[in-house]
């Protein structure tokens, strides 16, 4: 209990006077604070008055106390901040604050060019967003009585993605701290002192030779309009602001999309979006308007003719596909879902394979997704990673193999930064270079072959010193002789002299020892050894021996492999892996969707390619690229769904533009199985439609029920009837997590396989980033070198 | 170098606090702290080297860039100005092609600017090192000099010559 202007209210422990007013509603005037960033009593502008105190202290950095009496405002407060702002706007450009004709000029750009750069009339790019101005206007500051001082530094460009420009720095160290607290960066430090004190780099480096990840925070933590985003930045405010999900990679973050005539014209991360509270990455915040707003996006329809594709109409594009397809055996044709479609049209595209082909040839365009999904119905039942952001952030020890986790889910790395925080400690597998040595506590650098190895003897050494967790193993986890007797042939020294791991081992089941609950991110460099699923078993093994099975998380790249598995479009599982071979359940599906549905398990996605190359396979439909070049031989029809020109073009016969995911609505499933909505944010350039609504139109062709929707919502709907996993809008949960079964090792020594995982984290439905956004090449090429 | 920065860090390896006396070791050991000290230190602590270099230029007793091995000190004191010594400023930056607050990229000589030596009677004056160089001229200034400009075995005779007195 305290008292705050007058009136008793109670606190939370720990939290700053700052934190006490704002929940009550009070509104005291910050500029250097910031909830998700440790007080820094920097800009001074939070002084408040409280009771036997000394002087004004900061309400930012002021733990509030039982007892205390504080005035956040009063005449004397007032002109004391007056006076803080005046001095801070007497080193900051502050036209556009003080002149009288402000507002005109923020709607209509009325003296644009008459006015100099030092008065920081029209060169600030932040117009629609400055905490400043905000400040300035609750203190009612109308003129400036000090001297005004232009510190003119150089404005700094040369860097990828944003500019950043000091003379309109106040010097509140928000960018330096979000880099350092949240992303565990540090690219960025307050240098020299005084009066010559600027935010910048050892040695004045530019960023992409220090170690920024051009993730963005920095610009969003900025009160000013010192750092900018360079595309987008003379749009001024934008005209509207829709709040959707980014579909770059598998963490969900939520992301607010501005746009201004029609065009979306930046992107930025939602503070209140559950995976990601305030944080995106480079790709997130600085990548999706030039991807989406190419200038050869794909805007009508496409039929071949006379071996060349032409423009056509909806109407004559669905009908030839409707009548090809139609012609075909239902084991002739296979289909091919993108792993960034909408669940609503995964949804669809494996009910009109099964329902109107009668084929269950359905499979998701993505080598990891598959192991994955097959590994985890093995472990759980059911195609998705136990673990959430929470279990991360939530963890004791956490370790990290075969990914680049810095690149391909940079926001996970917020989550596991703050876990560290709270004392968990972190190893990495497989990575190593200065800026991973810092996020984690122990890295261990080695080849995807030795995974298998290292943990077996992981698994050997925790089941011989007991260091397991007795009681879980026991109630929960059947098969642990099984696993014991299999360990019996594993040799420590043997395999650690093999693979050059022996010390590794002992630091890794030392950190496993620590009480908790533990988690492992795996990542896709497991698939350059010949079975990976095993390796994912090995893992779940483990989380099962220390009693942490809600910890498995798999860092699946695209969008959301997630849910268009969850939909089943899958060749041996129908929507909530249901297996095909089970026969009530067929029946339930038959009644549902009124078809007669075919038992026989499809083919998966490299045996559609083979028989595709084969012959066997006569017509395949794809909704994206990622397929290999020059595979899809003796093919008879192909149609595809697509947002630019792609080298498969040559041998398409149908080609439909797609909607990009901001433009369309729908759901998709987040690598914690959190369903999030996406929502147009623009119309669809030229004639494209999102991909359910293409299928739904070829199902309509074809005259087939139950393709018939008014919009994705109702789509949703009959999802949630069916598919028991999924039931709105949330983290579906696993059930059935009572009961596990250890897998024992066979193999000690695993073979390599002939892929190479490295870049996958550039891709959008088969379209290279790095090709349309050239600032994301520059920044790939130089962390790939460096 | 390498190896003076390796011994100046190994009393403090892995510990954050001591960012400070590794600094100062590094400083007394080499005379200066190097970008490559600092990316090493930024290892070893597992810290940025922003975030060092930060800490660092806070602090106006390090210096990063190597010093001259001679630094010429010309005075801008009253006296001095009164009795022209800017015109032996500009001689000198002609002479050896650097300007004020740089050092040679040979390092040999480095030149700054000072107010008063404290030596007024002599002015106009300029020091070289310890040497104080009083009434000073173009002509005397070019034969002063001369003798660091000429070629390394001038400077090493000089050195020799100091060492013999
Ligand atoms: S973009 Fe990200 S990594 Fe780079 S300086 Fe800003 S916060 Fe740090
Ligand atoms: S650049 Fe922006 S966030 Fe960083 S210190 Fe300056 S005003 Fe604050
Ligand atoms: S981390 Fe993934 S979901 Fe988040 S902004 Fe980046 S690409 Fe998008
Ligand atoms: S907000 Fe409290 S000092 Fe800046
Ligand atoms: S003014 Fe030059 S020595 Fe005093």
């Amino acid at each position: 209990m305290l008292t705050i202007n007058g009136k008793e209210v109670e606190f939370k422990e720990g939290a700053m006077v700052l934190d006490v007013a704002k929940d009550n509603g009070i509104y005291i005037p910050t500029l250097c604070a910031h909830s998700e960033l440790s007080p820094f009593g920097a800009c001074r502008l939070c002084l408040v008055k409280i009771e036997k105190m000394r002087g004004f202290p900061p309400a930012c950095s002021t733990p509030a106390v039982k007892g205390m009496n504080i005035i956040t405002g009063d005449d004397e407060l007032h002109r004391l901040r007056k006076n803080i702002l005046e001095l801070i706007l007497s080193e900051h450009p502050h036209s556009c604050i003080i002149c009288d004709q402000k507002e005109l000029c923020e709607k209509y750009h009325i003296c644009p060019t008459k006015a100099g750069r030092v008065t920081g009339c029209t060169f600030c790019p932040n117009r629609g967003r400055c905490e400043l101005k905000k400040v300035a206007e609750y203190l009612g500051i109308e003129e400036i009585n000090i001297p005004f001082i232009y510190k003119n530094f150089p404005l700094e460009r040369d860097d990828p993605f944003f500019d950043r420009d000091y003379n309109l720095c106040i010097l509140c160290g928000r960018c330096v701290r979000v880099c350092q607290e949240i992303r565990g960066i540090g690219a960025i430090a307050f240098t020299k002192r005084g009066h010559d004190t600027k935010i910048g780099t050892a040695f004045g480096k530019s960023h992409l030779d220090g170690e920024c990840r051009f993730c963005g925070a920095c610009v969003d933590a900025c009160p000013t309009g010192a750092l900018s985003a360079r595309a987008g930045k003379w749009h001024g405010v934008p005209d509207k602001e829709v709040t959707t999900t980014c579909a770059l990679c598998s963490v969900g973050c939520r992301l607010k999309l501005e746009i201004k005539w029609n065009k979306l014209v930046a992107a930025r991360p939602d503070e209140d979006g559950p995976a990601n509270r305030g944080q995106a990455c480079v790709r997130g915040r600085f990548c999706i308007p030039t991807l989406v707003n190419g200038k050869d996006r794909l805007k009508y329809p496409l039929v071949k003719r006379e071996g060349r594709l032409v423009p056509t109409t909806w109407d004559e594009a669905t009908r030839l596909v409707a009548d090809r397809l139609s012609k075909y055996l239902p084991q002739e044709v296979g289909f091919l879902s993108s792993p960034f479609m909408t669940n609503e049209a995964a949804y669809l595209m494996q009910k009109f394979a099964r329902v109107v082909i009668g084929t269950n040839n359905i499979d998701i365009i993505s080598d990891f997704a598959g192991s994955v999904i097959e590994s985890q119905v093995q472990l759980t039942g059911v195609g998705a990673g136990t673990g959430t952001i929470e279990d991360i952030e939530k963890a004791n020890w956490i370790i990290i193999i075969g990914a680049d986790i810095l690149t391909s889910h940079p926001v996970l790395t917020v989550s596991i930064n703050r876990a560290r925080k709270q004392g968990a400690l972190v190893s990495m597998i497989g990575l190593e270079n200065d800026l991973t040595l810092r996020q984690v506590d122990n890295c261990v650098s080695i080849e995807p072959s030795a995974y298998l190895p290292l943990l077996a003897c992981m698994l050997k050494m925790i089941v011989d010193n007991e260091t397991f967790d007795i009681d879980f193993v026991n109630s929960k986890c059947r098969n642990f002789d099984v696993l014991k007797r299999s360990l019996l042939d594993i040799h420590l020294n043997k395999i650690s002299s093999h693979c050059n791991i022996s010390d590794v081992i002992e630091k890794l089941v030392s950190m496993t020892n620590t009480s908790g609950r533990g988690c492992i991110l795996y990542g896709p460099k497991i698939l350059e050894i010949e079975h990976p699923q095993k390796i994912i078993q090995m893992l779940f093994n483990i989380l099962l021996l220390k009693g942490s099975p809600s910890g498995l998380i798999p860092l699946i790249e695209e969008g959301n492999s997630q849910g268009v598995g969850d939909m089943g479009a899958l060749p041996n599982f129908l929507p909530g892996y249901q297996n095909i071979s089970d026969q009530n359940t067929i029946s339930e599906f038959e009644n549902t969707w009124a078809a007669k549905l075919s038992t026989e398990p499809g083919q998966s996605y490299k045996a559609m390619l083979k028989a595709a190359k084969e012959g066997a396979l006569k017509a395949l439909y794809v909704t994206g690229r990622g397929i290999p070049e020059g595979t899809l031989g003796q093919l008879n029809f192909l149609v595809l769904h697509d947002i630019y020109p792609s080298p498969l073009f040559e041998e398409a016969d149908v080609v439909f533009p797609a909607a990009a995911f901001t433009e369309e609505d729908g759901t998709i499933t987040s690598v914690e199985r959190r369903v999030q909505f996406l929502d147009a944010g623009v119309k669809p350039t030229g004639m494209a439609m999102p991909d359910w609504k293409i299928i739904c139109m070829i199902a309509e062709k074809m005259n087939a029920k139950g393709f018939d929707f008014a919009d994705t919502s109702k789509v949703f709907d009959e999802i949630c009837k069916i598919n028991p996993l999924v039931s709105g809008q949330g983290i579906w949960a696993l059930k059935n997590l009572e009961k596990f079964i250890l897998t024992p090792v066979d193999e000690t020594v695993s073979a390599k396989s002939n892929l190479v995982y490295n870049e996958l984290s550039r891709y959008y439905r088969g379209v290279d980033l790095t090709e349309k956004v050239s600032d994301l090449k520059i920044l790939y090429d130089r962390t790939a070198g460096g | 170098m390498q190896k003076l920065i390796d011994e100046a860090i190994k009393p403090y390896e892995g510990e954050k606090g001591s960012l400070i006396p590794i600094l100062q070791s590094i400083q007394e050991k080499c005379g200066y702290i190097s970008e490559d000290a600092f990316s090493v230190i930024a290892q070893r602590l597992k810290m940025s080297e922003h975030e060092i270099y930060g800490v660092a230029t806070f602090y106006t007793q390090f210096r990063f860039t190597r010093p001259a091995d001679h630094l010429i000190k010309v005075c801008l004191g009253t006296a001095c100005h009164v009795k022209g010594n800017s015109l032996n400023l500009n001689n000198i930056v002609n002479m050896i092609g650097i300007k004020e607050g740089e050092v040679t990229s040979d390092y040999r000589l480095g030149l700054e600017t000072v107010h008063c030596l404290g030596a007024c009677a002599l002015a106009p004056l300029a020091t070289i090192d310890e040497e104080y160089y009083g009434n000073l001229s173009p002509r005397k200034l070019e034969k002063i000099l001369s003798k660091y400009t000429k070629g390394k075995a001038g400077i090493k005779d000089e050195e020799s010559k100091k060492k013999k007195d």
